[in-house]
């Protein structure tokens, strides 16, 4: 089991798509609600192995549902944050809020 | 695009396997659900581009992931011996950059390395296939071939009542049969007769072969029997192409040459028989009696050991059969014949190919090794170029069996690319191999690339990149640092060493070749310009394609010729016309020929030619003594010959005129009532002429008058013309046959000079083959003594811009350089020149006229590489001598 921080800008990003989705976050839905949100292309295998980082650092946890629902994989995989995942994502957010700190008239006027 | 989905489960192997295990499925489901989405929105391109980006995706990933986990577990588990491992692993990645970064290297190497790969696995396709891989029958260990042992000669064809004996008298053999192909046609009497090919065998095929049809039965012994009800097996190629595949085909009928035949059975599509070329119908019993007096040596005998015999044993029984026959019929025993052995596919089928095959391999492994030195004299001058970089990773701590490792790896990834650009090529290779060989392959149809070859490709490039990647990893492996660095430019004796002894190297593999190719293009050149005993130039050949049955009878056909010589003749360009029954340097037919009153004199194998008046003159054929052929002689006339000069000095040597000899009697017994006729008279003698080959000496010869043919060998002739062009032969002899109106069109000219050409197909294969390894071989040698004199000129350029500051001669500053890049050329020259002629006597038996060891031919390839070694040598040094002094002296 690894330290339980977010290592990387996708790592987190792939965190609060898991978060957002709920109860719906199944391998993916996380890579196409990354998709829409970012407006951008998503490595697929990138959101996997960033999933199953996030596990072995017990910040998300998964089971395995079977699923009835026609078109559907008979069982699919669905993650939700951990309270540490939580904790991990409010110190982040912290961290960035902090560095912000004072930064808007830069990102209005462009002064360096 | 299920398949696209498998496809995509198959590439996710390269990511590491537990997130495979754990998402596998889901990522397979995206993917396929992003592939649905493209083609709906954007169609086939889109999903395309979906296809392809994903796969991408996935090998970036794997590079990254792969790369991560090498850096986790193998910082682990180091031992002393795992640091070249380890340089490998992350040599790989670091290997990869370098070579992307340098791509003008790279593909020097690569394509370098390609050409000889490629060029080895397609000989290694055909190898295979011809002589290596195992008959395509179930047991293939235990099938076996007769052969007929005559004065020490493995005859592969013997006469058919001589299978059927060693079938009933050897029970090492647990069957024995025969085959033989014939073209038939299926003719229902109503609309055309379609041709086709049918393969006859003899009891025990479906047992020796190993195979059951896959539809109904094969045939019972009671249907071999001579007149029993005809019965035939289709191959499933036919029965599908005609039948549709219809299971209900069996107990219909086959229109054979007009006769119905049952269909009793269907042969299994994976049903391959390697001894005919070509597409095959139908399996019919062959339905022959065994008579012994039925002598024509025209039937192979294969055999299948009993379940637990030997060849040994095999052998033993064959001895024991052998002295029995030769007291049941020892009236037919021949003095030569020594008995039945037991022979393999090779020694029997593929004997001559089988030597030239192994021939271009080993020409083919020179050009692979002269490659490898080539790219391990480019990969030292790199690794020289950065052996300041490795002082530098050594004196910081960096262990030398990672830095080797890594430079391992930069061979190991040049070798790869260049395996699989090779194995492209390869395909290439084979189908020119193919094509550009004269004669049909025995198994030829089995050529082609399989697990078999990608394995030996894959074997051969391990190899390789040891080869050219340890010289280049050694300098690497002994770096001291520091030490070196302080050295800077003047320690580099020992990597020049190395790289003039590859260079040597290279030199001496080029020698070799270059003297086969010159061998053998001397070869071609004798046979060109020897005399074949007549003048082809000038002369069209013509064969009408079967005349109508009121020309069978002899008499009627030598009018009809007479007709069309005369009409050919009344062309003002046509000088000389006349017919034979075959072309010189094509088969004829062989008879045995005794002079009167010596029957035991025969010789069996005697050339006989039936030619018409004029057929001297038009082939320019010497007429020694006596004379041609005239209107006087006709059948009812005297028999009468010509005898070539062999012939009269081998039965006649007080002169022949005169003599008399039996044609078509073997020791007192008439081959044909056709024969039996007086003895002829010898008119003439002419000229010796080449009629099997160029290569061998004439064979004894007999020419019968076309008027005088025998009933046995009567057939439509060859017409041959001399004329100026081949047009106006064309032309003469198409208003000939216009004007006999025998409704058969006039035959397409064949100028006698490409029937010359065709007899010396196989002396060009084998001279373009070796002349294009040899090429091959030379041109890398070239580059690689350019580059290494450019290289040696680049590290030298301070000292020959203070050279040149301080007044030195240019010439003498060129001279230096380029006597430094010819040196190990030189020695390479003696050591390759040496080895070329002992090696030279594996060639022999493909030459003629030329010894392995010739001189001028040696000399004149020594000539031709040192010119071309000069030359490369000078180029660069002559660049560096003319460079500005002042330029040279700023670059470092």
């Amino acid at each position: 089991m690894g330290e339980r921080v977010i290592q990387g800008e996708f790592e987190h990003h792939v965190l609060l798509a898991v978060a957002r989705l709920r109860a719906e976050a199944f391998t993916a839905a996380v890579v196409l609600e990354l998709e829409r949100r970012t407006g951008r292309a998503v490595s697929p295998s990138a959101v996997y192995v960033s999933l199953r980082r996030l596990e072995a650092k017990e910040l998300v946890h998964s089971d395995l549902v079977s699923s009835t629902a026609p078109g559907a994989l008979r069982e699919r995989r669905f993650f939700r944050v951990t309270e540490p995942g939580l904790a991990a994502l409010r110190e982040a957010r912290e961290d960035l809020e902090r560095l912000w700190e004072g930064m808007d008239p830069l990102l209005v006027r462009g002064d360096g | 695009m299920r398949w696209a989905g498998r496809f995509y489960r198959t590439c996710l192997v390269l990511l590491p396997p537990e997130l495979v295990r754990r998402h596998g499925d889901a990522m397979v489901a995206l993917f396929e659900e992003n592939l649905d989405r493209a083609r709906r929105r954007r169609g086939w391109s889109g999903a395309g581009a979906v296809f392809v980006g994903a796969l991408v995706d996935v090998a970036r990933r794997a590079l990254v992931e792969r790369r991560v986990w090498a850096r986790r577990n193998i910082k682990r588990t180091r031992t002393g011996g795992g640091e070249v491992m380890e340089g490998l692993v992350h040599g790989v990645w670091g290997a990869a950059r370098a070579l992307v970064r340098a791509p003008r290297f790279t593909f020097a190497a690569v394509a370098t390395l390609a050409l000889a790969i490629g060029a080895t696995t397609a000989v290694f396709t055909v190898l295979d296939a011809v002589l290596l891989r195992p008959l395509p029958f179930p047991e293939p260990e235990r099938v076996v071939h007769l052969a007929w042992d005559r004065n020490g000669r493995l005859l592969s064809h013997m006469p058919h009542f001589k299978v059927a004996y060693w079938r009933e008298h050897t029970p090492a053999l647990e069957a024995v049969t025969t085959h033989a192909t014939v073209p038939v046609r299926l003719d229902d009497g109503g609309g055309e007769p379609e041709s086709v090919r049918a393969l006859a065998v003899d009891r025990g095929f479906f047992e020796v072969v190993g195979v059951r049809p896959a539809l109904g039965r094969a045939p019972a012994a009671s249907d071999y029997d001579p007149g029993a009800p005809s019965v035939v097996v289709l191959t499933h190629a036919f029965w599908v192409e005609r039948f549709g595949g219809n299971a209900g085909v069996l107990g219909r009928t086959l229109p054979v040459g007009g006769e119905p035949f049952e269909i009793v059975g269907v042969l299994p599509d994976s049903f391959h028989f390697p001894y005919v070329q070509g597409r095959l119908d139908f399996v019919v019993p062959l339905g022959r009696e065994a008579d012994p007096q039925d002598e024509a040596e025209n039937f192979p005998a294969l055999a299948r050991l009993a379940p637990g015999a030997t060849v040994a044993d095999a052998e033993r029984d064959l001895a024991r059969a052998w002295e029995r026959f030769q007291n049941e019929h020892a009236e037919i025993v021949n003095g030569t014949d020594r008995g039945m052995k037991v022979a393999s596919f090779r020694a029997l089928y593929a004997a001559d190919v089988g030597s030239t095959l192994w021939i271009l391999f080993g020409a083919v492994g020179l050009v692979l090794l002269t490659a490898c030195a080539n790219v391990a004299s480019l990969l030292l001058a790199r690794a020289t170029d950065r052996r300041t970089d490795v002082a530098v990773r050594v004196a910081l701590g960096a262990s030398r069996g990672r830095i080797v490792g890594g430079v391992l790896a930069e061979s190991g990834l040049i070798a790869l690319a260049a395996a699989a650009a090779g194995l492209g090529l390869a395909v290439v290779g084979v189908e020119a191999l193919l094509s550009l060989n004269p004669q049909p392959l025995p198994r030829g149809e089995e050529v082609g690339l399989d697990a078999r070859v990608v394995l030996f490709t894959v074997l051969v490039t391990g190899a390789t990149a040891l080869l050219f990647g340890l010289p280049a990893a050694l300098p690497a492996a002994t770096s001291d640092g520091s030490a070196s660095l302080a050295r800077g430019s003047r320690g580099a004796s020992r990597r020049t060493r190395g790289r003039s002894l590859l260079l040597g190297a290279e030199a001496a593999l080029s020698m070799v070749l270059l003297v086969a190719a010159g061998l053998l293009v001397a070869t071609l050149v004798q046979l060109r310009t020897l005399d074949p005993g007549f003048d082809a130039s000038d002369v069209v050949a013509f064969r009408p394609d079967g005349l109508p049955p009121e020309y069978a009878a002899p008499d009627a056909l030598a009018g009809w010729e007479r007709a069309i010589v005369e009409a050919t003749l009344g062309a003002g360009a046509v000088t000389g016309a006349a017919w034979t029954s075959s072309l010189p340097l094509e088969r004829g037919w062989n008879v045995p020929v005794a002079p009167e009153g010596r029957p035991d004199d025969v010789v069996g194998g005697t050339e006989w030619r039936a030619i018409g008046e004029g057929y001297l003159d038009a082939m320019d054929i010497e007429l020694i003594q006596g004379r041609d052929f005239g209107p006087g002689d006709t059948r009812a006339s005297e028999p009468v010959v010509l005898v070539n000069r062999a012939f009269a000095e081998h039965f006649f040597p007080g002169g022949a005129l005169g003599e008399r000899v039996e044609i078509g009697k073997y020791r007192g017994r008439v081959l044909d009532p056709s024969f039996d006729v007086a003895p002829a008279r010898v008119v003439g003698v002419v000229g010796d002429q080449r009629d099997i080959s160029l290569r061998s000496p004439a064979r004894l010869t007999v020419f019968v008058p076309r008027t005088q043919v025998p009933e046995a060998l009567h057939a439509t002739g060859h017409l041959v013309v001399e004329a100026s062009a081949v047009r106006d032969a064309a032309a003469a002899v198409g208003a000939a046959f216009e004007r006999a109106a025998v409704g058969v069109d006039a035959p397409r000219p064949r100028p006698l000079g490409d029937v010359v050409a065709a007899s010396l197909a196989r002396e060009r294969f084998h001279a373009t083959l070796m002349f294009s390894f040899a090429a091959v071989g030379l041109v890398l040698t070239a580059f690689g003594i350019y580059a290494v004199v450019g290289y040696a000129v680049r590290q030298r350029r301070r000292e020959i811009g203070i050279q040149m500051a301080l007044g030195a001669d240019r010439a003498r500053v060129v001279r230096r350089f380029t006597l430094d890049g010819l040196r190990p050329v030189l020695v390479g020259l003696v050591v390759g020149g040496a080895a070329a002629v002992y090696l030279g006597r594996f060639l022999s038996h493909l030459l003629w006229g030329v010894t392995p060891g010739d001189p001028v031919t040696v000399g004149a390839v020594a000539g031709v590489l040192l010119a071309a070694a000069g030359v490369a040598s000078w180029l660069p040094a002559r660049e560096a001598a003319h460079a500005s002094p002042v330029e040279a002296l700023r670059a470092e």
